[in-house]
């Protein structure tokens, strides 16, 4: 009766039922296993030798938790305040509508160029397009203010040799300086990217899925870093379904500004973010958004408890086939320096000093070093993780896997 | 000669045999009748008596045959029909018993046979019918069976009285006469396999011959009732039958029916069975309760309009696996009804005489005196039928007299059995006579110690001899009660007190509980998955159980602590005796002791091996003065070392540093057991009257504490007790909080009220290592930090926080230990959170172990240290949980057994 449904390995909270933990399932990680989820207790699993057993922690959520056993204790704190602060932040942190109107103007201008060429493929000999698509920030709304980027991705009907992503670029060049001056166009791993005075598009060029594998490495763009253009595809889609709450948005917000202030957070990708905050504000029993405060210092309280740790379930990629835990793109260390950052920050703004964390004062040195909140002496966390070298030569590095990899790139290029 | 041969077969088989896996029944079956072709023609005539133990193969019926032969044929049991409305059932092959009594040996097993006297031949009244399906004449039904009561469906009929053809019980002397023409064995056989396959409990007779008799014109009403013997309901039309059937009710009950069947009642419990209701009451009361109730008046009610015999109330002890063997017998030859019915419009209501009643049969076991022989033939007795029809008139002289003997040996027995589980009522003065709310006559009782309320004296009655009261008896008046242990549940608290911890469950148990709660596990492959990580333990677990073995207290010292602690206890109920008894009248009301309970880290039994002080609470009637704990401190070393006892431990007695509560003291100060007084009216005093007598009470904030404690201590024992893993972890923060000052600021109570929290709201069972985990994490995210929503007490009236008491930077400074913490465990690092030497890996472990490593050393290692790297997913569990299981059972057995012990000796 299970076989053809897979079941989600984060949790589905039961509607109107009590928010007691499901125990999650076993699974191989990062979709190594591939066992036959739900197929019932007579199915071997058919994972990894060694992996074979794998059952993912639940790390602790009060949200998840049934309110009969931590009810609060003291009357809630008014979140008005926080939330209104909170607020603030957002829209300092929101692009104005200049920068907007430029972002945009540039992006359509490009648009319009691929469009053309997908109407008339006979213009240009180097290379069909299939379609074109917004992805990134821009796409998704979460643009920071500063930041004026927009991303689309280019589907080539093609193999994208580096020199059919050279005329191509070439071409959008001629197209764009019609009406505009001062662009530039440079080529870049992942395409090109074509800058105006106060904006930039970065194109992101991909072929189809079917021709990955007969891409070849000198000829062609990377494999890897077309592979991750189309997960940015189904990213964007994913988003658009699911993450149009506004409370979401500006916690993505919120968040991306936390992860460039603190160098601690720096390893959570922009999509670790997207979940994130997705999970955070609509991950709870009653499927109903939380309030924005309460959002916000949930991510700190997940990351405190090590959602991104080793072993937890984490969030599972709903993009990618199999069951995924983002987290595991993250290096231990980075996994390690993520917990540890969000653990001071989760004390520090539980002392007051909401304002040092969304960086309307202070600096960012709260994370690293000793800090004072009404006479309270808040030590910031230090680092466990050491690679057991004593014992065995195989504590190698951690292989960063091809997703991982993928991810990394992403990082650079959003 | 028979004799001899009938020991031998015994002998040769033994108790057990007599219940021979169903296979064997064909086999034994064609063996018999190919051995018994002298006896062939008497088979039948035997056949009728015996199906009762039709469970039992061949050799078992031979056996039990025998006995009957060895004794005076088979007397009706007390359960004959007393109702006196002329239904007397009268099988025709009771005017055989003479000569089936010695064929049934024969024909079952050669052996038996070629010793046993030649038979007379049976009469043979009727002319044979030519084929066993064929409905006998209308003269032959002499039993009409209108309704066809259903046997409770099983297995059990699979045998070869099952066999005989359909109609065979209503006619048995056709079945005589056809076995004369036809080989028995082989005939009898095949006719039995062209017969619709056997469906146990399912409806006897099909639909649609139930809709020709309803389109019958002329037939009674009564007739075209529809009777479900499982349910023992019946129903308005085929209709509404026909969905009862269908029913989910009716198919519960018919699994529990066969499940029933199928494991038959316990070896060494007698149980008392009312055949009319198919009801198995495990004491007299129970049956006695039974017979007044209205489920089974509404039954014999329901018996007497279908024109049944109703059996006598008189119980029926029911012991072993012979209840199966009746079943399916019953039911086979209940199957064979129908066909005969159609034929035979006559309306059963207007013979009154109607066939397969019930029969309520004893074992031989019961025959014998209580105690002795049981073992010996616990299913090998002479199946007896119940009915009257049996017994009244057609019985041999000689044989009623045995029928009386058997009563009576019956009712001695039956007597031994009230008299042995007679238990006298307990704490009647805690029932409550309340008027009814209605305005009734009708008497409310209300139990004040389970506070549960009955209408019905007799429910009182059994509810004070219930175990539910007598438990509460002994836990809120009388603790020196002795309740009998309960073996299931002694044995599913023991289940669930060891398993997981330490050491590794039988995998079938596992599954057996997994089933069980099967639905805490939604997802299929959850169950499995969780399951294979219970069986093996991970590397946390076992660096958990190896801090614990450090931790453990020695047992002489926790047996010292205990019994110092039952010493105050006990000469602290004779100083309460004392008081009572010798103080005047007013002084006797103020200065009551009216309890002694103990609290802290020895009631809850997580001490550790520091631990060298118990800590009592003496409950008084009033608010406990100075002079009362100056009375308290005369004269208890009275009671605590009687002059003449020769007690070797001096203990003193003296006041705590306060002067608020005793402190009992070993002499040669090892141990000491601290005594605070307390009152629940200190809580309900209010202020100025407290302030008024000051001088001589004790300060209100310790007693409030103590009442506190007290309360805490009963949460322990309703809530905290049962959960899985909680004792572990309580001893590892209580290590925590003794050696990191961080943790030193959290209370024992707030620490056991989280580490509770944390794991009843997990629904997954838990091993130590990940509720400890889990207690991490919630204090990691924030539950004590401003902003959080910290501990709700669950033990006071207001809304209280239990660790309301840590000052911010203690809260801080615990918070952040605890966000260490959780990193460390998830990177792997406990031994360092533990401060205890690293273990070895699994690999390494398991090769110190023994055999069984499969995997090369270092591939093993790279597995497990390296774990983490993997694709850098750090799944720490996994390769542990990978590790060949066979060879893992050793590290933690030793530690965990001693711990199991004393789980259990509580439990006892």
């Amino acid at each position: 009766a299970y076989r053809g449904s897979r079941p989600r390995l984060g949790f589905q909270p039961q509607p109107g039922g009590p928010a007691r933990f499901r125990p999650p399932m076993a699974h191989g990680p990062a979709g190594g296993g591939g066992g036959p989820d739900g197929m019932g207790p007579g199915f071997p699993p058919s994972g990894p030798p060694g992996m074979r057993n794998f059952l993912p922690h639940v790390p602790f959520d009060f949200v998840l938790c049934d309110p009969q056993f931590f009810q609060p204790c003291q009357e809630a704190p008014d979140d008005k305040a926080t939330n209104e602060l909170l607020l603030k932040r957002n829209t300092d942190l929101s692009p104005s509508a200049e920068e907007q109107q430029a972002v945009t103007g540039l992006l359509s201008k490009v648009q319009a160029v691929f469009d053309a060429l997908i109407i008339s493929p006979d213009s240009l000999e180097a290379a069909q397009m299939a379609e074109v698509r917004p992805v990134g920030s821009y796409k998704k709304g979460t643009m920071l203010s500063g930041h004026n980027v927009a991303d689309l991705v280019v589907i080539f009907k093609t193999l994208p040799t580096k020199e059919a992503v050279r005329s191509v670029a070439n071409r959008v060049l001629e197209e764009a300086k019609t009406d505009a001056k001062f662009v530039t166009v440079s080529q870049q791993p992942y395409g090109f990217q074509v800058s105006s005075a106060d904006a930039v598009v970065k194109v992101l060029v991909a072929t189809l899925p079917a021709n990955l594998k007969l891409l070849e490495p000198d000829l062609h763009l990377d494999a890897r870093i077309q592979q991750t253009s189309l997960a940015a595809i189904r990213h964007a889609r994913w988003f658009e379904e699911n993450g149009q709450h506004s409370s979401v948005k500006v916690l993505i917000r919120l968040l991306k500004d936390l992860r460039q202030r603190f160098p601690g957070l720096a390893a959570m990708s922009p999509w670790i973010i997207d979940l994130l905050a997705h999970y955070a504000v609509m991950q709870n029993p009653a499927r109903a958004p939380l309030p924005l405060a309460r959002a916000f210092r949930r991510v700190l309280e997940l990351l405190s408890t090590g959602l991104f740790l080793p072993g937890s379930v984490g969030i599972a990629d709903p993009c990618e086939p199999g069951q995924v835990r983002v987290h595991t793109a993250l290096t231990l260390v980075q996994q390690d320096e993520v917990c540890c950052t969000a653990q001071t920050l989760l004390r520090v703004l539980s002392h007051g000093g909401l304002r040092h964390v969304l960086g309307l004062e202070g600096s960012a040195r709260i994370a690293t070093e000793m800090s004072v909140w009404r006479g309270i002496v808040v030590t910031p966390s230090d680092k466990v993780y050491e690679r057991q070298d004593e014992d065995t030569a195989a504590a190698a590095p951690p292989p960063l896997g091809l997703l991982a990899k993928g991810r990394a790139l992403e990082q650079q290029h959003f | 000669a028979p004799q001899t041969a009938y020991q031998a077969t015994a002998s040769a088989t033994g108790p057990t045999s007599f219940v021979p896996p169903a296979p064997a029944a064909p086999a034994s079956f064609t063996a018999a009748a190919a051995a018994s072709v002298v006896a062939a023609p008497y088979t039948y005539a035997a056949a009728p008596t015996a199906y009762p133990a039709a469970a039992a193969a061949a050799a078992a019926a031979a056996a039990a045959a025998y006995q009957q032969q060895q004794r005076p044929p088979p007397p009706p049991p007390p359960a004959a029909p007393q109702s006196g409305s002329g239904r007397v059932f009268q099988p025709a092959w009771t005017t055989t018993a003479p000569s089936y009594q010695s064929f049934t040996a024969n024909t079952a097993t050669p052996a038996v046979a070629k010793v046993a006297p030649p038979p007379p031949p049976p009469p043979p009244p009727l002319p044979p019918p030519k084929l066993a399906y064929q409905p006998p004449a209308a003269s032959a039904g002499k039993q009409h069976q209108q309704f066809m009561p259903e046997g409770f469906g099983g297995g059990g009929g699979q045998n070869w009285f099952g066999q005989q053809a359909p109609g065979g019980f209503r006619q048995p002397h056709h079945h005589q006469q056809h076995q004369h023409r036809h080989q028995f064995g082989a005939g009898g056989y095949q006719q039995q396999q062209r017969r619709p396959p056997f469906r146990p409990g399912g409806p006897r007779r099909p639909y649609n011959q139930q809709q020709q008799q309803q389109k019958q014109p002329g037939q009674p009403n009564l007739a075209s009732l529809q009777y479900c013997e499982v349910c023992k309901i019946s129903c308005a039309g085929p209709q509404t039958f026909k969905e009862h059937l269908n029913g989910q009710k009716h198919k519960k009950r018919e699994a529990a029916a066969k499940r029933q069947q199928e494991e038959s009642a316990k070896p060494n419990q007698k149980q008392l069975r009312c055949e009319l209701c198919d009801v198995t009451c495990t004491g007299a009361d129970a049956y006695a309760s039974h017979i007044r109730g209205s489920k089974h008046l509404k039954t014999a009610k329901l018996h007497t309009r279908l024109g049944k015999s109703l059996p006598s109330t008189d119980p029926i002890i029911v012991q072993g696996s012979v209840v199966t063997s009746a079943a399916g017998a019953n039911q086979q030859q209940q199957q064979s009804q129908p066909a005969p019915k159609q034929q035979q419009p006559t309306p059963a209501v207007k013979q009154r005489v109607v066939g397969a009643p019930r029969f309520g049969f004893v074992p031989g076991s019961a025959l014998k005196s209580v105690a002795s022989d049981e073992a010996a033939t616990p299913a090998a007795g002479p199946p007896q039928t119940a009915d009257s029809g049996a017994a009244s008139g057609q019985t041999a002289p000689a044989s009623s007299a045995t029928v009386e003997q058997q009563q009576q040996q019956q009712h001695v027995e039956l007597a031994v059995l009230q008299e042995r589980e007679y238990v006298a009522p307990v704490g009647s003065e805690y029932i409550d006579e309340l008027p009814n709310e209605q305005g009734n006559k009708a008497v409310q009782y209300h139990c004040k110690l389970c506070d549960c309320r009955f209408n019905d004296p007799h429910a009182k009655e059994m509810h004070l001899k219930g175990r539910r009261h007598r438990l509460q008896y002994k836990r809120k008046v009388d603790p020196s009660l002795e309740i009998e242990v309960k073996s299931a549940m002694r044995a599913n608290k023991l289940e669930f007190a060891q398993p997981i911890w330490g050491r590794r469950m039988d995998p079938a148990r596992v599954n057996e509980w997994m089933q069980r709660h099967r639905s805490h596990f939604n997802v299929g492959s959850g169950v499995a998955a969780r399951q294979r990580a219970v069986q093996t333990e991970s590397i946390d677990d076992r660096h958990l159980a190896a801090k614990l073995a450090t931790l453990a207290q020695a047992e002489p010292d926790r047996k010292a602590l205990d019994a110092l602690a039952a010493r105050c206890e006990q000469a602290l109920r004779q100083v309460s005796e004392q008081l009572s008894a010798d103080g005047p009248e007013q002084q006797q009301q103020k200065q009551q002791l009216n309890g002694v309970m103990r609290i802290g880290s020895l009631a809850k039994d997580v001490t550790l091996f520091w631990d060298r002080q118990c800590e009592l609470v003496l409950l008084c009637s009033a608010w406990p003065g100075r002079s009362l704990v100056k009375r308290l401190i005369e004269l208890l070393p009275d009671q605590l070392c009687p002059p003449d006892s020769g007690q070797a431990l001096l203990l003193t007695v003296q006041t705590a540093s306060s002067g608020d509560s005793l402190l009992v003291s070993c002499s040669d100060g090892s141990l000491r057991c601290c005594i605070s007084l307390t009152s629940v009216a200190v809580r309900d005093s209010d202020g100025a009257d407290s302030q008024a007598q000051s001088d001589d009470l004790l300060d209100k904030e310790k007693c409030l504490e103590a009442l506190a404690n007290l309360r805490r201590a009963k949460w322990f024992q309703a809530k905290a007790s049962q959960l899985e893993s909680f004792v572990p972890v309580v001893k590892i923060v209580r290590d925590f909080r003794r050696r990191i000052p961080a943790w030193a600021a959290l209370s024992e109570w707030a620490a056991e009220l989280l580490i509770e929290k944390c794991i009843s709201s997990y629904c997954a069972p838990s091993t130590p290592s990940e509720a400890l985990r889990r207690v991490l994490e919630c204090l990691a995210s924030g539950l004590l930090l401003p902003g959080g929503p910290g501990l709700l007490d669950p033990c006071e009236k207001s809304t209280t926080d239990a660790a309301g008491a840590l000052s911010a930077q203690e809260r801080e400074d615990l918070t952040a230990a605890a966000h260490r913490a959780v990193r460390l465990m998830a990177f792997r690092q406990l031994h360092r959170l533990l401060d205890m030497q690293r273990l070895p890996a699994a690999a390494e472990h398991r090769r110190a172990g023994g055999a069984g490593v499969k995997r090369s050393a270092a591939a093993a290692a790279a597995a497990d240290d390296g774990a983490d790297a993997v694709s850098g997913s750090g799944d720490a569990d996994a390769a542990d949980a990978s590790a060949p299981k066979q060879t893992r059972r050793n590290s933690c057995q030793d530690e965990a057994d001693p711990e199991a012990a004393v789980e259990a000796a509580d439990e006892q």
